[in-house]
């Protein structure tokens, strides 16, 4: 039986109750528990109720890069700060799925019968692109006076076999063919996709070979391809890596140029007279005791644009190193930079910065990190391709945690609003 | 004692002797310190903190004035004992809000953003945020107490938003 006491206790722990109403919590005080939430903790909150929802809103979305890896060729993402997998099959993806780039929660996927699309991960909408099989036909540019080009699917897919390229000549015979396999979405990938998820623009880029360069941008109706009519080798200018922000796609050409193309009008041009880095190639003698292995380009939320080298130096030990370097235009010099901001960090490859997490998550990612994967570092070493983590700061590498199971190789991405 | 200590009052007339090195944590008594409204003899009222509450938020302070005197001492600690000096502050943190009720963390943190201590309302938030993991909606209102003013198709609304975190 409730004494009175007891009675006194329950309606003082009542009003206690009343007081704090958890809805009503201020909303920066809300704001700071909500950002605190992990990816998925995050996406369910803002069902609470109505003051939640409000707040939710205006909230940083959660912000730190996962893993993709793919055990056989089958993929998954990995939530490295929860430590949980999610299988193809979770996500609302086929088994026949391989990543290329991502931005915010979009995905840009290729499939082994060269089906090109994007994929919502939070809503699981899928946009497919056009198709790669009718012709892609030169743009109008200064990057090339090209040749018709196309893809092939192959009716051989079970041999790793995903089709042919072929470009054909001045009088419609193919002059060109290569294999095309998995190897397009490997470590010599270089793709990206930027969308704008409010009012759904997207444009998807990827460069094929190093020499061919396809871009797509939605409301067109087909590729175009930027760059054909294949040279004797030295002749050939390709494309080492690509990079998209605010409406312009950065190229960081085989002979050390940044090209700028413009995609902000109806047809997208490549700007001559507005691009800074126009006449300021990009030039790294290594030390005696380095080689550098890969070149990539980020660009920062500023808008300049990062070179990061990734090297091997063989001085007193063997170690592996990432350089950056930044404009200086000044002096109208690259200039190596120890740092990249209080708020930035990299995934190698990736193209643009991302926002560092504010809180740990772990693995060594913070302001001024690079995430990469072992590919990014040892060429051609046939073991599984493991992540890793740089800090450019103190030059070491955290490695993540291995799995229980065997994995043929991994990449980064970053989930989220960028 | 070599620091001056300072008297402060809760809201239910409670008084606590504190450090003034650790009361500065409170960026609000820091000002106050500052412009010189602090009279020696006379406790500093703190009209929206209870005494119990308050209790909390000095043991809070007095540990973590402890540890920034430390650092300074130390600034050219190995990265072994950088480490381990983090990792003993990680414990005593998961100490202190271990047995905390949630009624008292929802206090503590209108205490900690009151007096303005920055790192006490991370704590606190990401304590919360702890409690929340893995959790449905549902659950999440009934941990909170939280009344569900969604209706039925709104609710489908902002969960067709996305899909699979509810998978």
């Amino acid at each position: 039986m409730d004494t009175p006491n007891d009675l006194l206790t329950e309606e003082k722990r009542r009003e206690v109750y009343e007081n704090q109403d958890w809805a009503k919590l201020s909303p920066d005080l809300l704001r700071k528990i909500l950002e605190s939430l992990s990816y998925i903790d995050f996406y369910r909150a803002k069902t609470v109720c109505s003051d939640w929802y409000t707040v939710w809103k205006t909230c940083l979305k959660p912000l730190y890069p996962w893993h993709i890896i793919y055990q056989d060729d089958s993929l998954m993402l990995f939530d490295p700060r929860e430590d949980k997998l999610y299988t193809t099959k979770v996500i609302g993806l086929s088994d026949d799925s391989y990543f290329m780039a991502s931005s915010g929660n979009w995905l840009l996927i290729v499939d082994s019968c060269l089906d090109f699309y994007i994929f919502n991960l939070v809503t699981r909408e899928r946009i497919n692109l056009p198709s790669m099989e009718s012709s892609i036909h030169r743009s109008k540019s200064s990057l090339g006076d090209g040749h018709t080009v196309r893809f092939e699917r192959s009716d051989y897919r079970e041999y790793g076999e995903w089709g042919h390229f072929v470009e054909y000549g001045h009088f419609e015979e193919p002059c060109r063919k290569d294999h095309v396999s998995e190897d397009i979405v490997g470590c010599k990938r270089s793709a990206v996709l930027w969308i704008d998820e409010r009012t759904g623009d997207y444009v998807v880029a990827w460069i094929f070979n190093k020499h061919y360069l396809f871009t797509y941008k939605n409301g067109d109706d087909s590729w175009r391809n930027w760059n054909s009519n294949w040279k004797s080798k030295r002749t050939n200018l390709g494309y080492l890596d690509l990079a998209y922000l605010n409406n312009k796609l950065y190229l960081y050409t085989t002979n050390d140029y940044i090209k700028i193309i413009d995609f902000s009008g109806d047809f997208p041009k490549e700007e001559i007279g507005n691009n800074p880095y126009q006449d300021l190639p990009f030039h790294y003698v290594p030390q005696e005791c380095e080689d550098y292995w890969k070149t990539r380009i980020a660009i920062q939320k500023s808008g300049e644009v990062l070179i990061i080298l990734s090297l091997f130096e063989f001085l007193h030990e063997e170690r592996c190193l990432f350089y950056i370097f930044k404009m200086n235009f000044e002096s109208g010099e690259w200039e190596r930079v120890d740092s990249i901001g209080d708020d930035e960090m990299l995934i190698f490859g990736h193209g643009v910065t991302i926002r560092a997490p504010v809180q740990d998550v772990g693995d060594g990612i913070k302001n001024g990190s690079i995430c990469f994967v072992k590919d990014d570092l040892w060429p051609g070493y046939k073991s599984p391709s493991y992540c890793g983590v740089f800090d450019l700061a103190t030059s070491r590498i955290n490695w993540s945690k291995k799995f229980c199971f065997d994995i043929t190789k991994s990449q980064w991405f970053a989930p989220g609003f960028a | 004692m070599s620091s001056n200590m300072i008297m402060l009052k809760s809201s239910d007339g409670a008084s606590f002797e504190i450090e003034e090195a650790a009361a500065r944590k409170s960026k609000i008594i820091a000002n106050m310190i500052e412009v010189e409204c602090v009279d020696e003899d006379k406790a500093i009222p703190l009209q929206n903190v209870t005494g119990n509450i308050l209790a909390l938020v000095i043991e809070y302070c007095n540990k973590h004035i402890v540890d920034d005197d430390d650092d300074v001492a130390t600034e050219e600690a190995s990265e072994e004992e950088e480490e381990a000096k983090k990792k003993k502050v990680d414990d005593w943190e998961a100490e202190f809000m271990n047995s905390m009720s949630l009624e008292t963390m929802f206090e503590l943190l209108l205490a900690a953003n009151y007096l303005n201590i920055k790192s006490l309302i991370d704590l606190v938030c990401q304590t919360i945020a702890n409690n929340i993991k893995d959790k449905t909606p549902e659950e999440v209102r009934k941990i909170f107490s939280i009344e569900n003013d969604f209706t039925p198709e709104e609710e489908e609304e902002i969960r067709k938003e996305n899909a699979w975190a509810f998978g």
